[in-house]
This record gives structure tokens, sequence and C-alpha cells, in this order.
């Protein structure tokens, strides 16, 4: 649509190469400091953009402040002093200083409109994964039909620095080739970011966005590591809306995690795979698990909800607003508790409010996470 | 006739020494709730509005204290325990509160409001604005919008950010719809104030003061009305439907009704962006004119300056799209808006080599009002420039929704707009209160503002290109850094305020007696006497050049000015 706009195109490729062989490449390399290292197809022309707007700022900004402080100095008189000039205008001078700026800010609007231009569609040989977003997860479905979800990471104590804690999940990428989001909300905006590609999207509700790129592929044997962030406010765990992002060196690496992702539940009981789940669902970022966990919590309690006799648990049915005492224990409990993760506010604890996200989860994942519960914190 | 004045023979023979001022024209808590006289709803506005900020400014500590490391920091203090408000919560309801109290309550009513109504009609050599009754209903709304932002504060708060975007602000159980009243009512005090200043600059002009003999202020203040009238609606209209579509559940916005949230985002920034232009053209104004009247020299392109404004304000209504770049909005529209919002840096860029050539061998004194607004040259041009990074689409696609973008609109909306607005109040201060202020506090505050405010938001330039977003209760370590140097600078910017808040009351108090001109201006209301008098001028005044200073001269006698056209009476 844009790509082609007549000669402007050769015209500022010339300009660029110009700028470039002269003195831009080096000076961009050192006036983009500021940004993190770029790592995908896009990072070389944002950087570049950077560096010449840097150049472009201090030209215009180091002459501005020394005026300031030179006329402060040099024109600085007594009380009653009068002025030295009486110039009230100079149409030419004026005239300059409008149409310099002018023709750099249409340069400037060219090259990242021009650049903006190669972000938008997606090569057609791109690899294309699912990308869904809802408060406060990611989940990613690639084109084989296998699933992952986020993985926000923690703290690593010891090294003060943010690390993944389930390396199988958070989103996986092949190496050396176009990948392409297609991405959905289920619940309210949010926004895709990976500070290293240079890329960012909103995720509309409502609507499939889209965003490309093609990593670059890692040097060493290990998968390159990045964070990919939630750049548009979503509400209560909006900062904990990240994900572990992983550029596979080869796609024998790539397929190797492929494999080993799909095995997770081999060697596991059900109620370790229901707590793998809880984390990896987000449930755990709502719902303690612990007795007597500190703060304040969104959900109710895990600990000890199974076996709540009737007394000990209160919902409030929809609709009707009615009151109702449910005990937690047996077909009953179950059934209480697969409605709740299914339709969360049919009964909604009492003293809680109607935020629970809806998680899509398949029967057995329900089942683990039933099993879960039930364990937590059980009555001897 | 005779016998009443000879009544009144020895009251006004004790005139001189208390001499008649609006202040002590009347007397009575209703005297100043029933005024009419815009000078006193000025003042009453300047108390609401720095009240306001010192409110704001407490949160923007609260936020910058939670920051200090990652983790909870302090808002885990304010949790109820056994509550569903988690210490994410509550720093959600920081920010928003932050945002939303300064930018509706304290910028945008900042300068046109409070000191506008001062300023304006004493400057025009009137009496009043046009419509007084309309000015103090104008401030009882301002009142009633700043009831409904506390009541939000007493109802749980509000959580949806200063932007209320959908479809989360339709769907947060948080007090959205009485923030949301609020933001409505004060636009109702906004446009009002608008209409009366449109009226007041055309009626109300004396004989001989052309359109482009009017102050500089003016000129921006009128530009600020006109945003104000014609943008202000549309704001209106959008939280109506945002009110509807809570309540009702009628699908506007919100996808789940069948809505669009993108819309939303159009008819927010339809406003709000414009509403940029409501906060830094009359701070712009205040520029002009401050630079001109301590440098003692005539604006250098006075007519470009002028037209600048204008066409700020024109352009103000064309780029709302560069807000959302990458908001799905089409790519064609994204390059309009993109190349559209270049053209507002033009006459911004036009307005700082305007202001420094006026400087050129003028004759300066660095007063406090000086500071503040070579202050404002400097972080305008740092804001301005900045914002080439965010016009420019492929490298605003990395910096939207960053710290970046926080610090850019920081410089532009408290390193413009609101040093701008004290620059404002340090220079007519004088006038306000017709005392002086201790001039070594406020060097001393000023720099605290000033290196305080670059600390604090240069550094958020660094942390947004690291890819820092906003609106993060938590951050990854990598950025800690920034986030503790960050926090520093805005202790610093708060002891500054502090001691401005200390030397202005103790101003007030007891500060010396201003003269009518301490800064040999010559715009009218330097004219009349400080505190002016109630109906600001007895006998109207010589209308002539405002700018032309070779008939100002320095009476070290007073420590003031005086001018050979208006001689003081």
């Amino acid at each position: 649509m844009v790509g082609s706009c007549f000669s402007f195109e050769a015209l500022s490729t010339w300009s660029l190469s110009l700028f470039e062989s002269r003195c831009g490449g080096m000076l961009a390399s050192i006036w983009t400091t500021g940004m993190p290292e770029g790592k995908s197809n896009f990072a070389s022309d944002v950087d570049w953009m950077y560096g010449f707007i840097n150049i472009v700022n201090v030209i215009f900004f180091v002459p501005i402040v020394f005026a300031l402080v030179y006329f402060s100095i040099r024109f600085r008189k007594p009380p009653g002093a009068k002025a030295e000039s009486d110039v009230s205008h100079n149409t030419p001078l004026e005239i300059v200083w409008t149409v310099i700026p002018m023709i750099i800010v249409v340069f400037m609007f060219f090259i990242g409109f021009r650049d903006y231009n190669k972000m938008l569609a997606a090569p057609a040989d791109a690899y294309t994964i699912h990308v869904k977003a809802q408060q406060w997860s990611w989940g990613f479905d690639y084109p084989n039909g296998m699933h992952t979800d986020y993985d926000k990471g923690a703290l690593d104590k010891d090294n003060n620095r943010w690390a993944p804690t389930d390396p199988d999940q958070g989103l996986h990428l092949p190496p050396g080739v176009p990948i392409r989001m297609m991405m959905t909300s289920d619940d309210v905006l949010h926004s895709f970011f990976i500070p290293e590609f240079r890329v960012k999207q909103d995720v509309v509700p409502g609507k499939i966005s889209s965003v490309w790129f093609t990593p670059d592929t890692p040097l060493g044997d290990e998968p390159d590591m990045y964070w990919l962030l939630c750049t548009e406010y979503c509400g209560t765990s909006h900062s904990e809306m990240l994900s572990a992002v992983y550029v596979h060196p080869t796609w024998d690496s790539f397929l190797a995690w492929q494999v080993r992702a799909s095995s997770w539940r081999d060697e596991q009981s059900w109620e370790e795979r229901g707590e793998i789940l809880s984390r990896r669902k987000g449930c755990a970022q709502c719902h303690s698990v612990v007795a007597n966990a500190k703060g304040a919590w969104t959900g109710p309690t895990w600990y000890g909800l199974w076996g709540k006799t009737a007394k000990e648990h209160a919902v409030i049915t929809r609709g009707t607003k009615v009151r109702e005492e449910i005990a937690v224990t047996g077909e009953g409990g179950e059934a209480y508790l697969l409605e709740s993760m299914r339709d969360p506010f049919a009964k909604l604890a009492e003293g809680f409010g109607e935020v629970m996200p809806i998680k899509r989860l398949s029967e057995e994942e329900i089942l683990y996470l039933i099993a879960y519960i039930k364990s937590i914190g059980k009555k001897e | 006739m005779n016998p009443p004045e000879t009544g009144t023979a020895a009251p006004v023979a004790e005139a001189p020494a208390v001499p008649h001022h609006y202040l002590n024209h009347s007397k009575g808590f209703l005297s100043w709730a029933l005024t009419l006289d815009h000078k006193r709803i000025g003042i009453m506005y300047l108390i609401g509005v720095l009240s306001c900020f010192a409110l704001g400014g407490m949160f923007a500590l609260l936020l910058r204290t939670e920051l200090w490391a990652p983790g909870d920091t302090i808002a885990g203090i304010f949790v109820k325990k056994g509550g569903t408000k988690t210490a994410q919560d509550i720093y959600n309801m920081w920010f928003t509160v932050h945002g939303a109290v300064m930018v509706f309550l304290v910028i945008i009513p900042g300068v046109p409001a409070a000191l506008g109504n001062f300023v304006l009609p004493i400057m025009l050599g009137a009496k009043d604005v046009a419509f007084p009754r309309l000015n103090l209903g104008s401030f009882y709304l301002w009142c009633l919008g700043a009831i409904f932002f506390i009541l939000t504060l007493f109802m749980g708060g509000v959580d949806a950010g200063w932007t209320f975007y959908t479809p989360y602000s339709a769907i947060t159980s948080t007090a959205v719809i009485p923030a949301l009243v609020g933001v409505f009512i004060l636009g109702f005090s906004s446009i009002f104030t608008g209409m009366n200043f449109i009226v007041t600059i055309h009626k109300l002009r004396p004989p001989g003061m052309t359109w482009f003999r009017m102050p500089l202020f003016l000129w921006g203040s009128y530009a600020t009305a006109v945003i104000q009238v014609l943008a202000t609606p549309v704001l209106a209209i959008t939280l109506l439907l945002l009110i509807m579509e809570r309540t009702l559940h009628v699908g506007i916005f919100t996808p789940e009704y069948g809505g669009d949230p993108v819309l939303f985002q159009h008819f927010f920034w339809f406003y709000s962006h414009p509403a940029v232009y409501i906060m830094i053209l009359p701070a712009m104004g205040i520029v002009s004119e401050i630079i001109s009247v301590h440098s003692h020299k005539r604006p250098f392109g006075y007519q470009f300056i002028a037209y600048s404004s204008v066409a700020i304000a024109i352009f103000g209504f064309l780029v709302w799209g560069h807000h959302m770049f990458t908001s799905t909005q089409s790519p064609a529209m994204n390059a309009i808006f993109s190349a559209i919002t270049f053209s507002v840096s033009i006459p911004s860029a036009i307005k700082v080599f305007n202001w420094l050539a006026t400087m050129w061998g003028g004759s300066i004194r660095l007063t406090v009002p000086m500071l503040y607004g070579l202050s404002f040259i400097f972080l305008f041009s740092i804001g301005g420039l900045t914002g080439l990074y965010l016009g420019t689409l492929s490298t605003d696609v990395h910096f939207h929704d960053t710290y970046f973008v926080v610090a850019h609109f920081h410089y532009v909306m408290m390193g413009s707009a609101l040093i701008g607005m004290f620059g404002g109040l340090h220079h007519w201060w004088p006038k306000m209160t017709g005392r002086l202020y201790n001039g070594k506090l406020a060097r001393i505050a000023w720099a605290f503002v000033f290196v305080g405010f670059n600390v604090t938001f240069f550094t958020q330039f660094l942390l947004g290109s690291q890819g820092m977003p906003r609106r993060y209760y938590d951050y990854l370590p990598r950025y800690e850094i920034y986030h503790k140097i960050s926090t520093i600078g805005s202790y610093m910017m708060a002891v500054g305020f502090a001691i401005m808040g200390v030397y202005l009351l103790q101003s007030i108090f007891g500060g010396k007696k201003a003269p009518a001109n301490p800064w040999g201006a010559n715009t009218l209301e330097w004219h009349c006497t400080s505190p002016p008098p109630h109906d600001n001028f007895k006998t109207p005044p010589a209308i002539e050049d405002c700018y032309d200073y070779s008939g100002i001269d320095y009476d070290p006698a007073i420590g003031g000015y005086t001018s050979r056209a208006n001689p003081p009476k």
C-alpha cells in the first residue's frame, strides 16, 4: 500500500547510504548505547533512527543551552539598565529557523514511515504462533497443536536476577525464520513487547492483532532467553504479566524441546500435575496454598478448602444474590470446584469480587487441579 | 451631596496607612465565597490548585518510594489483612489518583483558572471578566469535581489509570463512576472558564489595544480557551458513554456488549491530546511575558509567537492518533498522524528560538521568575526534542508505553506546564499578595526543584529505552539502579516544594511590602498598585505599547520601577 511511494524511496535510500557511509554507522553505534542490544531483523533500522534522532537532538539542544547560559551571563545587567538592542524581529532569520527544522522532520517522518512499513505484513512463509493474552498470563499455541503457558519467572536471589522457573514453558521460537504472532485477548487490552526485538503490538479483545519479526539466531548451543512484557495496563497483576522467551539455536534444539515439553506428565502424579498447572495457568497468583498466607489475596485460599463443612464455606449465587452454604466435600464438592473453574461467578465465594479470569482448561487439567486442591492442607 | 463626604472624611484621612485593595475591600467568609471579583476567584482557585498539587505530589512520592526496589516496598503497609485489595491494587490506585489529580485538578485549571483569572482582566485594563457570575460558578464546579475525586478515595479508590481505557475501566470493580462524574464536572468548569476568556478578550479589550498589541500571555490564554470550548465536550460525551456502558451495559466500547475498545481511545485522545495544549499554551504565554520583562526587551518575533500559539492550537486537534500507533489503528492512519505530529514540532521550535533571541541584547536580571522561565526553555526543549522519537513511527513502536513516554510527558506537563505556572506564580506573587518573598530561599527551592526534576525524569528516558514498561508495580532487577536514582530525584523535588511552601507562607504573613512594579514590566497589571484595588483601575490607564521598556525607570528608593506614561497615583 505505502511502500512504493514514488521516488521518495530512492531518494531516502540514497541519502541514507550517503549518511551511513560517511559518519552514520560509527556515530549511530556510539549513540544507541541507551537501547538493549537489538536481536531481531528490525533492530538495525530502529537503532539507526534512534541514533539519528539522538544526533539531531544534540545538534539542536547544545546550542540552545549554550545560548541560554551565555546570554544569561553576557547580558546580565543591574536593575534599571536599558537593553542593548531593541530589535523586534528579523524575518529572514525567522524563516531560516522555521524551514531548517521542517526539512529535518520531513526526513525523520519519512524514514520512520519506511521502516515501520517493513514491520507491517509478515512474509507468507512465516511460522505462525497464536498468542492468547488474558489477565494476567500468556498462552502460546504452535502450528503443530502444541500449547505452552507463560513462565513469569522468579527472583534468583543468589545472582540478583530474574530467572525462568520452568524452562519448558514460555514462548519457544525456532531459529532463522520469520515468526508471526496472531494475538487475541479474552478480557481487556494487553500489549506484546519484547524490548530486544523492538516490536510491540496491543492485543485487543474482539480483534486479532498481529506482529512479526525474525529473531537473531543464537551464536552458541544454548537458546537465547528474553522477556516478553505486557505494556498495556491490564489491572492488578499487570507487572507480573511477563514470560520467558527462548530462541533456539537450531531446529533440532527446537524439536527436542517440543518432545520434552509434551511429555511433562509422564512421571507425575495427578496432584503434582495439578500443582504445576496451578502455576502455569496463573491460579497461584490469587489463591494462596499455605496456612495463614501473608497479605491480601484476590481469591479464596486453597489451603484447607477441601473438606470445609457447610458452616465454614459460604457463596453468593449469581442473579438471585442468595447466600448459600456449601460443604466442599464429596461429589458435591468436586462439582462445585469444577463449576468454579468453568464459570467462577455462578457461585462466588463470599467476601470476594468478580475478578477471576476464565481459563481454557481441558477436562484432564481440571481433574489434576481438583486432585491438587484436595491435597492442600488436608484435614487428617 | 456634601454631608456624606464630610462624614467619611476621617476614614479617608487614614487611607494612606492602609491603602484600599481587593483583599481588604470587604471582610468575612461570604465576601469570599460569594465574590464576583476575578482576583478573589483566582486566589481561591490558586489555593485549591496548590492543595491538589500537594495531594497529587504526595501520591507521586508514594509511587516513587514503592519503586525504590523490586517487590513490595511500602504499598504492602496499606493492605488490609483479609481484604481482597493486594499491594498491586494499592499501587494501581496511587498512579491513577496521581495522574487524574495532576491532570484534571492541577495542570488544566492551574494557569488559566488560577493565574489567568487574576491577571487576564487586569492585563486588558478591564474591571473584571465578561461574565463574573459564570466565573464563580466555574470555580464551584471545580470544587464539586474535586469533592468527587476525594469521594473516590474514600470509596475504595479507582484503579483504571487516568486514561480510563476500556474494557478495563468498564469491568474493574473499583469506584470508576464517581471519578468519571468528577472529571465530567471539571470539564464543565473548564468550558465555562474558556468561554469567559474568549468573550472577555473579544469584547473587553480597551480602545487602542488591537489584537497584535495584546500581551502574549493573552494570546496563549485565548488559544487555550478555544481548545477548552471545542475539545472538552468530546471528553464529556465519552465519559457519559462509559458511564452508560458500566451501568446499563450499552455496547459502545466493550467487545462483550458489541463495542470497540479502540473507539474509546480515539474519543479519549481527541480531547486529551488538545488538553496537552490546554496545559502548555498558557504556560508558554507566561514564559513569553517572563522572558521579555526580565530581559527588559521586546519579545523577538511577537507575531511569530502569537501565530505559533494559534497554529499549535489548530494542529493540536489533528494529532490525537499518535497515542495509538500500536493500538491496531490502521497503518495508513498511523502514517497520517505521524506526519501531522511533526508539523506541531515546528511552531514549538519557533517559540524556543524566539525566546532565546528575545534574551539576546537584553538587560537580563536573573530574578526568581526568570530562573523558572529559563528552566522552562531548558526542560521544554528536552520534552519537545524527545517527542521526535515518539512521533517517528519506527522508534515509537519500541518506546510506546514505556518509561520513555512517562519521562517525555513529565518534561512537557511538569517540566514545562507546571514550571511555567510556578514561574507565573513567582512573577505575579507580589502583585497578588502585595508582598515580596525571600529571594534566597526561593533560589534554593528552585535549585532543588530543577535538579531534582532532571534527576527524576531524565533517568526515566534511560529506563524507557531499556524497555521498562509503564504502570508496573514490580520490575526486573536490571532496572533497579535507574529506579533508585529517579526516586532520589523525586525526594529532592519534594524538598524544593516544601521550601517553596515555607517562604510563600512567610511572605504572606510577614513579607516585605511589594512595590507596584518590582520587575520593570509594562503590561497593564503592573500599572495598578500591589495588590490591585477592588476595581483594578480608578481611571482607565493609558494604552501604550506593553513591550516598550524605554519609559520604565528604576527607582532604588522603592525597590521597583515607575512608568513615565502611567505615573503612580
